[in-house]
């Protein structure tokens, strides 16, 4: 390799690392550099280990369990008259829903629900709304039995999510999601990554079945009467 | 909905980009990185139709952010200069210019998300 083609490269390879980012943050700017070059072996990395999980999936059918009671969901001010909209996860991505699933995030008291917001908080608006509900179908991820029946990789499960599905790189909690969406669960409890031992639920709002429902606690807000309630349907 | 003639980047109905940069709070190089033109590029009171489209992300990051800050330039400087989790803990500015024609795109759908996007899930 001649000098000048050397120089070049080594040019490049500054600008591409960013020659403007502070030394303390070079690390975290390699990390993210190395997504960049490496988007197809993260992938096809996390496609292995969530196949382990389909196989035992497959195999054993652990069972779903009844939830009910009023727990808290913190929604974008901007579907506030909408309490349980779902347009927000059609219109984004979070832990465990790829943008355009049909979910609902809840937690089991206000605080938890807070800290499980994605958003920008002193940046953005958003509001606490309690939701009594009855699910007839779900998992329960915080029981370890559970867990381990179906193989899950708990580092992965709980890991970095946001900054894979901005490289277009689904992350694991996603695909399982994803997968237990498509086998009918209504949705599953799992640990607050953000409170510990608090627990949450995602809901799968397109699975909803019969009997089971939604609905909005405080109905002295004028929210319209057919936004107070989702029943399901299936 | 976006209200390009609110957002103050603009003169005589065209982009300025000493308004730009005074926006985003960076130095003329840094925009010039950041929008992948040379910093004379920038100086030009002709805009062509190439330079525009490469100031798009950038655009339409400054009016994601003139909306989500009630119109407050200081509020949404100071958005860009703040550590995200999300970003593994650097800034929108230090995000983007890791890799601007990669990055910039991605600071843009992340304000939108940030308007209409689901809010836990974290």
């Amino acid at each position: 390799m001649s000098q000048k083609i050397k120089a070049q490269l080594i040019k490049e390879l500054e600008q591409l690392l960013g020659s403007n980012i502070p030394d303390d943050k070079k690390p975290i700017a390699d990390k993210i550099n190395f997504i960049i070059q490496n988007g197809h072996t993260i992938g096809l990395y996390l496609d292995q280990e969530f196949v382990k999980f389909k196989n035992l999936a497959t195999t054993t059918s652990p069972k779903s369990i009844n939830l009910s009671g009023t727990w808290w969901r913190a929604i974008n001010r901007r579907y506030d008259l909408e309490p349980l909209s779902v347009e927000g996860s059609r219109n984004g991505s979070a832990r465990f829903n790829e943008q355009g699933e049909e979910s609902i995030y809840l937690a089991e008291n206000s605080t938890t629900s807070n800290l499980e917001v994605q958003l920008d908080k002193n940046f953005v608006t958003y509001s606490l709304w309690a939701i009594d509900f009855n699910l007839s179908g779900v998992l329960d991820f915080t029981d370890p039995r559970i867990i381990s029946s179906f193989g899950i990789n708990t580092g992965l499960f709980y890991g970095v999510w946001d900054i894979l599905n901005k490289y277009k790189i689904t992350s694991y909690s996603q695909k399982i999601s994803s997968y237990l969406r498509g086998m009918g669960y209504e949705g599953f409890i799992y640990e607050s990554t953000k409170d510990s031992d608090k627990k949450c639920v995602v809901i799968f709002m397109d699975n909803l079945k019969m009997g089971s429902f939604l609905e909005v606690h405080d109905k002295t807000q004028g929210i319209q009467s057919q936004f107070l309630r989702h029943d399901g349907k299936l | 909905m976006l209200h390009t003639s609110e957002a103050p980047i603009y003169k005589n109905h065209e982009l300025d980009f000493s308004k730009i940069r005074e926006f985003i709070g960076v130095p003329q190089n840094d925009l010039a990185f950041l929008i992948n033109v040379s910093p004379s590029t920038l100086k030009n009171k002709k805009i062509s139709v190439e330079t525009r489209t490469k100031a798009t992300p950038i655009v339409k990051i400054i009016h994601h952010l003139w909306e989500l800050s009630g119109q407050d330039e200081s509020k949404a400087r100071r958005w860009l200069r703040e550590p995200k989790e999300r970003l593994l803990g650097l800034t929108p500015i230090e995000f983007m210019q890791i890799n601007p024609k990669i990055n910039t795109p991605i600071i843009e759908e992340d304000l939108r998300k940030q308007l209409y996007g689901e809010a836990m899930g974290a």
